[in-house]
């Protein structure tokens, strides 16, 4: 379709002719109007004269010939004409040419050779439109863009004021549990224990939504450093060392990882936001240990990081467990917000964020299951700025 | 006992946590809902820790760790936030805090055991 942006007015008196370049080339243009004379051409275009883009014509018509059509439409917008003509003598070609014509077809038509003069005479048109089109998508990003931040904001203020009422109402609701359960044994005390235990679910619920929140709302405005990848894989797994030690033991690079594990390691250079990127490991890894906990019993858990460097200066990090994998509905879904099946760990969020911020590193991250577990995969474009 | 002082701009926040310590008669406890009231009150006090939050208005928590840590360095302040971030966590860290609550709370038992571990207690 290469004249889908562009619409052509094609004048022809002999209705054959006229049908059959219709149902041969009409299909590639946006649109395709024909008219039968002169006459009928110079009313389409007038009906039509914002979105015609060209005109093809021929010359001998009754009514109104192509080259009088010609005089009358370039009065009223400039618009490109391919003649299509059986005749080429000298005097019609100069007053084709004083009227503008681009260019012109010798009849009987041969189609590969009108395509030609169409493709040169619709070059700067093709451009203008694909130039066009480029402005309003560029206009639709920024008004998106503009449309986004206001709901981060509004949804950051949002998230504020409801996390202090929140604050109050769990630790309020906690102290009132307390009561309860010095309360007497009775009827009322174990219905009481009851409900607490339903508005405990549904704090619960709530703080899970705001701090998954907090998180989306929080701005990204680290610089970009040039960093050890894989002192940020043991930063990460340092910090989370206090609940994995309790679920699984970790193999980075086939290593056992302890908290005391060098950082120098290996060098794996690439230009970052390390903090961010940091927060990413975190996320995947608190999910990792969130799953395997579901499954078997410590010693035969395992999460396996790997670190290797690709062609391109690009850096690979893999991260597998041995949980079972990812169910194949929410698989595809994965790095949607909300996504999760997860109900209590408040990570509804955590790997859109993720993915967001592995984005920002002109990166990219993708999930899959292999062997007996799940897979996180990110390729670090390695790209200085 | 050990004396605490709690500063939180939420009246309503300072209340539950008093009520929890009270009913646990396990400190004596002080609560300034104007953070620049509570400098001075806590610079003549005698307290041996404080909890603050951190985002409040006029002077916030950050800064009220600066002023009471160069008054009296050996006192323990551990810092309530609603943003856990790492820059935070360590900027305070870096101030002399010694430890980081988020809110909401895990639970009021949680706040009452980061404040023993603190307190060496």
């Amino acid at each position: 379709m290469i004249f889908n942006n562009i619409t052509a007015l094609y004048v022809e008196d002999e209705q054959e002719v006229r049908n059959t370049l219709s149902s041969m080339i009409g299909d590639v243009f946006k649109e395709f109007l024909t008219a039968s004379n002169g006459k009928e051409g110079l009313e389409t275009f007038i009906e039509n004269k914002d979105k015609i883009d060209i005109i093809i014509t021929d010359i001998n018509m009754p009514e109104l010939d192509g080259l009088e059509m010609i005089a009358e439409i370039s009065k009223i917008k400039e618009t490109p004409v391919i003649i299509t003509s059986a005749y080429n003598d000298n005097e019609f070609l100069h007053k084709a040419i004083s009227l503008g014509v681009s260019s012109y077809v010798n009849k009987p038509i041969n189609v590969k050779e009108l395509f030609e003069e169409l493709k040169k005479t619709c070059a700067p048109l093709l451009l203008k439109h694909e130039l066009e089109s480029q402005e309003e998508r560029h206009v639709k990003e920024q008004l998106d863009a503009a449309k986004f931040t206001a709901i981060g904001q509004l949804s950051a203020g949002i998230t504020h004021e409801i996390n202090t009422p929140l604050t109050f109402i769990k630790a309020t609701f906690e102290m009132m549990q307390y009561d309860i359960e010095d309360l007497d044994e009775s009827d009322i005390r174990t219905s009481l224990l009851n409900d607490a235990k339903t508005i405990n679910d549904g704090i619960v619920r709530m703080e899970n939504i705001i701090t998954s929140m907090k998180e989306m709302a929080q701005k990204s405005n680290e610089k970009k450093e040039d960093a050890n990848v894989y002192a940020t894989l043991i930063t990460s797994l340092i910090l989370t060392y206090n609940k994995s030690k309790h679920i699984s033991n970790v193999y980075i690079n086939d290593e056992k990882f302890t908290p005391n594990i060098s950082k120098d390691s290996y060098t794996f250079m690439a230009n970052i936001q390390i903090q961010r990127i940091e927060q990413v490991w975190i996320i995947i890894i608190n999910n990792a240990m969130d799953e395997l906990q579901k499954y078997n019993t410590f010693p035969d858990r395992r999460l396996d990081i790997s670190i290797e460097s690709l062609e391109n200066d690009k850096i690979k990090i893999k991260f597998k467990d041995n949980a079972g994998g990812i169910n194949s509905e929410i698989i595809e879904h994965i790095f949607e917000a909300f996504k999760s099946t997860k109900e209590s760990s408040g990570m509804g969020v955590g790997l859109n964020i993720a993915q967001k911020i592995i984005h920002e590193n002109n990166s990219n991250i993708k999930a899959y299951n292999e062997d007996n577990g799940a897979v996180f995969e990110i390729i670090l474009s390695n790209d200085k700025e | 006992m050990k004396k605490i002082a709690i500063v939180d701009d939420e009246q309503d926040i300072l209340n539950i946590l008093e009520k929890f310590f009270l009913r646990k008669h396990r400190f004596d406890v002080d609560t300034y809902v104007n953070p620049k009231d509570a400098i001075g009150k806590i610079n003549s006090g005698n307290y041996d820790l404080i909890l603050t939050d951190i985002m409040m208005p006029e002077v916030d928590g950050i800064e009220l760790l600066k002023q009471v840590k160069a008054h009296n360095n050996s006192i323990k302040v551990i810092m309530m936030t609603a943003y856990s971030t790492l820059e935070k966590t360590l900027e305070s860290e870096k101030l002399g805090a010694s430890d980081y609550i988020t809110k909401p709370f895990i639970s009021l038992r949680d706040v009452e055991n980061k404040i023993l571990d603190t307190l060496e207690i």
